[in-house]
């Protein structure tokens, strides 16, 4: 199923943009190690698509593929822009930052002709409408979590409320997309949707808390996001501890400096914050939740076996947690 | 979601140096539930599902 998709990605870009240099470009960013067309890419987004749609009806179609192709375009895209604004873009990989964001674009655009096609291949004119409708609205909810991200960045302060909301934002929407492409191909039954729907919410939120995690103090290289100020789960569990044993001491600073200490010092502080096992609790909860959606649809649809599988080769122990990050 | 009242709960643990035993402190059940499956995982490694913990890898964002 996953060589098939690369296979129809590639063929997407190949056929949907006539500009050789453009279309070079894009096959040359999605063939990056961490990108859909590289041999140790999960595609998860696309294969959340295909699996939901083979619970439901069987063997993927060709609509369910287009839907599929459409989900892993935006997921790229999206990268893209992330990338762009936390300034990860890397000169080495051969491109600007100014040729970076037109092929942002462009994969955005093969999406939206795949949505186009999947639309077009779905049983009902009603069905295609209704994927092109899911497309907007969820790309606009992850939009809102990736703006929220960069806006509390700038604030001293943040709830871990308002950042597990912003982690929900930005990738659950993105999750609920995947998995409502392919009910939507597969079925017009409004409860069956609505539970994949949470399904992939809740899984894909999941996935962003592990990566937050991840990211948070990792054992080696950039600690990007302390650098940059960011207000993930850990981190912003992690600052407003430290925020208030500084305004405990009366030294009347509210931003904790944390570039004058030590990554031993700081990762030792963030270890016996209890940042990790705060974020993996949220983490679990959310997996449970997918979980329970399973559960709930396993009698109303054709089987969730495959999904099962899938969610299982996704999920780790906060052991792996503990391994990749220095709160070990 | 009500993550404030676990935010408390994990504090108080860690102002006490006592993260391990994180499970058996009170908290909404949906919570407890997620504390105590991560405690059962414990040990329980899964090799390849390591590299999503990979940085090189990237698989998210």
């Amino acid at each position: 199923m996953l060589n098939e998709l690369r296979s129809e990605i590639r063929h997407a870009v190949e056929s949907y943009c006539d500009d050789p240099d453009l279309r070079d470009a894009m096959l040359q960013v999605l063939s990056r190690p961490d990108c859909a067309l590289h041999a140790n890419a999960r595609c998860t987004a696309g294969l959340l698509t295909l699996k939901t749609y083979e619970a439901i009806c069987g063997a993927p179609t060709a609509a369910a593929f287009q839907a599929a192709v459409a989900m892993e375009m935006y997921v790229y895209a999206a990268r893209i822009f992330d990338n762009v604004a936390d300034e990860e873009i890397d000169s080495t990989q051969g491109m600007t930052v100014a040729e970076e964001l037109p092929i942002a674009i462009g994969l955005m655009s093969c999406g939206g002709i795949a949505a186009c096609e999947a639309g077009k291949l779905a049983g009902s004119d009603t069905q295609g409408l209704r994927l092109l409708l899911q497309l907007q609205r969820d790309c606009l909810k992850s939009c809102n979590g990736q703006f929220m991200d960069a806006r509390l960045q700038r604030h001293s302060q943040v709830s871990t409320d308002e950042a597990l909301e912003m982690s929900c934002r930005k990738s659950g929407s993105l999750g609920r997309l995947a998995a409502a492409l392919g009910a939507i191909i597969a079925t017009e039954h409004f409860k069956i949707i609505g539970l994949f729907e949470e399904f992939g919410f809740n899984l894909f939120t999941y996935l962003q808390l592990l990566d937050d995690m991840r990211d948070a103090c990792p054992s080696d290289g950039p600690m990007r996001d302390l650098e940059q100020n960011k207000k993930t789960l850990p981190l912003a569990y992690f600052h407003n501890i430290l925020l208030e044993e500084l305004t405990e001491a009366g030294d009347g600073i509210i931003r904790w400096e944390y570039d004058k200490q030590s990554r031993q010092d700081i990762c030792q502080e963030f270890g016996a914050s209890g940042a990790v096992i705060f974020c993996a609790i949220i983490a679990e909860t959310f997996l449970n939740r997918a979980k329970s959606n399973l559960v709930a649809l396993k009698n109303r649809v054709r089987t969730v076996e495959g999904l099962e599988q899938f969610v299982s080769s996704l999920e780790i122990s906060l052991d792996e947690v503990n391994a990749a990050t220095q709160a070990a | 979601m009500g993550i404030n009242e676990l935010e408390k709960v994990v504090r108080g643990a860690a102002r006490e140096k006592d993260l391990n035993t994180i499970e058996e402190k009170a908290m909404a059940p949906e919570f407890a539930e997620a504390a105590r499956t991560l405690t059962q995982k414990r040990g329980k490694k899964k090799a390849a599902a390591m590299s999503l913990l990979n940085p090189t890898l990237g698989v998210w964002w």
